[in-house]
């Protein structure tokens, strides 16, 4: 009897070790972070005029400049597009960005009928995430601000000879701008080599010339500035400067040949009296003195040259201000260029004394105390106030920043700049709907050494929610990091309302497990929308709790870009 | 002295005092009854060499009384660098495994019966990292878009199970620790109670947070608690 109970109990002993394998690893999950990059560049591609349009079906993509081979679709493509209205980028591995060695590439878009847009980018070492926009200005739809005059003339068949002078006014509706271009006959056209282009034999040639009028005065203009950067331009003034340019008479000249660009004149003496008179509107300052210009006052002028990507001075020419009788100021320039952007500039040999700027964005906790942890993702727009009594009242510079954001400002997205003088009364900040409800949002100015600092200042409005998430795919168990570059939405379920974007995911975050988000509300039912390339991913009705977390099943086609 | 030993083992295993106190009675009854169909038991000793799970052996048995003996030895086993490649999630993977185990025994054979060779075995032993390792890597390269993720750039993950500590022992066999004549065979059959193993997770690469998952699969295979041990032994009495 007793060795009995001795057999079972060994018995006993072997079954309850035996658990099934599949048990075993039930709760198991392999985990990937697919982390086949980490740098994203991602730039938010736009009509200038209207946000909302759609962009052109043969919108072309080109990423050039010194690292370009770096650079590579967000979907490891070179095959560059743009999905839910952003372009997204990423570095390869082996070509990342190391101490003082960054990345700098541009990305040039361009289609028909709108003005060819490049967006300079340098990617420095754990820059993971940088945000730019691109604002495409459409020659068809031209917001306030813009102007576009045309003219037309013809080279007799088989010849290169303009046959009869063209001479038009061109400016923009508050003729801040205003231009008389004046082109004798005989002068010919050069293209990009310095080749004279030839009408054909049995037909003459059409010279189209289009002179785009900018006013400074308004933000489309401003937007419509080369590189995407506002205001703040590279200058090559004896040294290589960036600075947030004085408004100033500005505008760009187009010349084409049956459809081939014009570059330069040609013509020899006749080309000389190739001229351009530029007005000046009454009141302008004087960069140099801050009195309104007068006759005699002494001027320069830029041309912004796309090789370089910087402003250069056409020729080492000053220009005197002179006055017409009736005293509207003007100063006339040879036509160097036949194509590119001009703008007025200050006299050649004067050096305006800088201040230093530089602009970030920093998160506190909802109680106002350092948030050492958070990060955040947003786009905003700085603006420069200054009183003027001319133009209406007040000149604003807009100066947009985006990118990736931490509780100290001097690690997230920055821009660094100098202007001529400090002539501004205020700053303000202006930010998407969704930061305005989610934070409080103010400007903090400091001065660190020479430079004035304006960093923006969220502050949560309420305490944040802290939720996370399990990302799996489709059918597996495996569990995926969301690859840096996936953006997230949210709603209120039911609102029927538009998404609002919430969320980055980076290769600085994507390791978090518990992530705090100011814009959702502890119990409240919300859809989500996650955006990774082209791939779009809905999830409705989504109880929001407090520090739970949330199991999210990925489309196996997601999973399958991913190479998982 | 010999109630004092059963007590205190059968009490290590988890057994009542009640049936402790019941086991050593009927021993000794039977002990009186058989002693003059053995009549050389005292003091004899004798060495072993085994084989089994888990893994190969040299013991030394001693010989308490006819129905008790000591056996204290060490098993042990290592088996490295086992490769084979498997479909995990239609991604071919190479598997390489190693499998290790030292033990340490110290056992007591109890034989009901002078008249057969069963026997009841119990004791302490000491493992010493046994368990498996085991390295998982994917065997090809990624793709992704127009690049080539090298397989090495992906990560392994290298999953290693280990019981470490002092277990008890119990089994049953036939064949006596010390044999009659002057060799033996016996067989054994049991389980050491280690508790779950320490599961060690060392992943890199992409697949890093997978390391995350040590604590999940520990508490997995928390009733992996019994470690069986099925043996083979050759002894000679010395």
């Amino acid at each position: 009897m007793k060795n009995k109970y001795l057999f079972i109990l060994l018995a006993a002993i072997f079954a309850f070790g035996c658990t099934k394998p599949d048990d075993i690893l039930g709760d198991f999950q392999v985990h990937i972070s697919p982390t086949f990059y980490k740098y994203v560049v991602e730039v938010e591609v736009l009509d200038l005029n209207d946000p909302e349009a759609a962009l052109p079906n043969d919108l072309t993509i080109v990423v050039t400049g010194a690292d370009s081979l770096a650079i590579y679709n967000i979907d490891g493509s070179k095959n560059f597009a743009v999905n839910f209205g952003t372009l997204q980028l990423m570095v390869a591995r082996e070509m990342e960005p190391t101490p003082g060695s960054p990345l700098n590439f541009a990305i040039e878009f361009s289609a028909n009928n709108y003005e060819r847009s490049i967006i300079p980018i340098r990617v420095q070492e754990e820059d993971y995430f940088l945000s730019e926009q691109a604002e495409l200005l459409n020659l068809g739809n031209l917001p306030t601000g813009i102007s576009n005059n045309t003219a037309t003339g013809s080279i007799a068949a088989g010849t290169s000879a303009l046959t009869n002078a063209i001479s038009f006014t061109a400016g923009s509706a508050d003729s801040t701008t205003s231009t008389d271009i004046f082109l004798p006959a005989g002068v010919t056209f050069l293209d990009e080599n310095g080749n004279a282009i030839v009408a054909k034999r049995n037909a003459n040639g059409n010279v189209n010339i289009s002179v785009l009028s900018f006013s400074d005065t308004t933000r489309a203009a401003q937007a419509a500035m080369p590189l995407g950067s506002g205001m703040i331009q590279p200058v090559e003034d004896g040294t290589v400067d960036t600075i947030l340019l004085q408004f100033s008479p500005n505008f760009s000249l187009n010349i084409d040949v049956d459809g081939i660009p014009v570059a330069t004149l040609g013509g020899g003496k006749t080309a000389a009296g190739a001229t351009g008179r530029v007005y000046l509107r009454s009141g302008l300052n004087n960069y140099e003195t801050g009195a309104p210009f007068a006759a005699g006052d002494v001027l320069s002028m830029l041309w912004f040259d796309t090789r370089s990507r910087r402003w250069v001075r056409p020729n080492a020419l000053n220009f005197t201000v002179a006055a017409l009788p009736n005293g509207k100021l003007f100063i006339d320039f040879p036509i160097t260029q036949a194509k590119g952007r001009f703008r007025l500039y200050y006299r050649l040999g004067y050096v305006p004394p800088v201040v230093a700027v530089r602009l970030g964005a920093f998160l506190v906790k909802s109680d106002g105390s350092p948030e050492p942890s958070g990060s955040f993702t947003s786009n905003m727009t700085f603006t420069f106030n200054r009183a003027v009594p001319f133009f209406g009242g007040v000149n604003r510079h807009y100066i947009r920043l985006g990118g990736r954001f931490t509780g100290n400002p001097l690690r997230g997205a920055w821009r660094s700049f100098r202007v001529n003088r400090v002539w501004w009364s205020n700053v303000t900040v202006s930010n998407t709907p969704s930061d305005r409800a989610t934070y409080n949002i103010s400007v903090e100015e400091s001065q660190l050494g020479v430079t004035k600092r304006f960093f923006a200042k969220f502050q949560p409005k309420a305490t944040p929610v802290s939720i996370g998430y399990r990302l799996f795919c489709e059918g597996s168990n495996t569990l995926v990091d969301p690859p840096a570059g996936v953006k997230m939405y949210y709603r209120e379920a039911g609102s029927g309302g538009p998404y609002s974007m919430f969320y980055t995911f980076t290769q600085a975050n994507s390791g978090i497990r518990l992530t705090s988000f100011p814009q959702l509300k502890n119990n409240v039912r919300y859809d989500f929308r996650a955006r990774f390339n082209d791939v779009e991913k809905d999830t409705a009705n989504v109880l929001v709790v407090d520090r739970s977390v949330y199991d999210v099943t990925l489309p196996s086609g997601a999973c399958n870009s991913l190479g998982l | 002295m010999k109630k004092l030993a059963y007590s205190l083992l059968l009490t290590g295993l988890g057994f009542s005092t009640v049936l402790a106190q019941e086991s050593s009675d009927s021993t000794a009854t039977a002990i009186e009854a058989k002693a003059d169909k053995y009549p050389m038991w005292q003091n004899r000793s004798a060495i072993g060499i085994s084989a089994g799970l888990p893994g190969f052996g040299l013991d030394y048995a001693y010989n308490i009384n006819r129905s008790l003996n000591v056996r204290v030895g060490f098993l042990a086993f290592s088996f490295s660098d086992y490769n084979t490649d498997l479909e995990i999630s239609g991604q071919s993977v190479n598997v390489n495994a190693n499998l290790n185990s030292t033990v340490f025994d110290l056992m007591l054979e109890y034989q009901p019966s002078s008249n057969h060779a069963f026997k009841l075995v119990a004791g302490l032993s000491y493992l010493n990292n046994v368990g498996v390792n085991t390295l998982i890597l994917l065997n090809d390269d990624i793709g992704y878009g127009d690049l080539i993720i090298d397989n090495e750039e992906i990560g392994d993950i290298d999953v290693t199970l280990d019981y470490t500590g002092i277990a008890p022992y119990l089994g049953f066999g036939f064949g006596r620790a010390v044999p009659k004549k002057r060799a033996g065979f016996s067989i054994e059959l049991g389980a050491y109670y280690a508790g779950g193993p320490d599961v060690t997770i060392k992943a890199s690469g992409m697949l890093e947070n997978t390391s995350e998952e040590e604590q999940q699969l520990e508490d997995n295979l928390d009733s992996y608690s019994w470690i069986p041990r099925a043996m083979m032994r050759l002894t000679i009495k010395l």
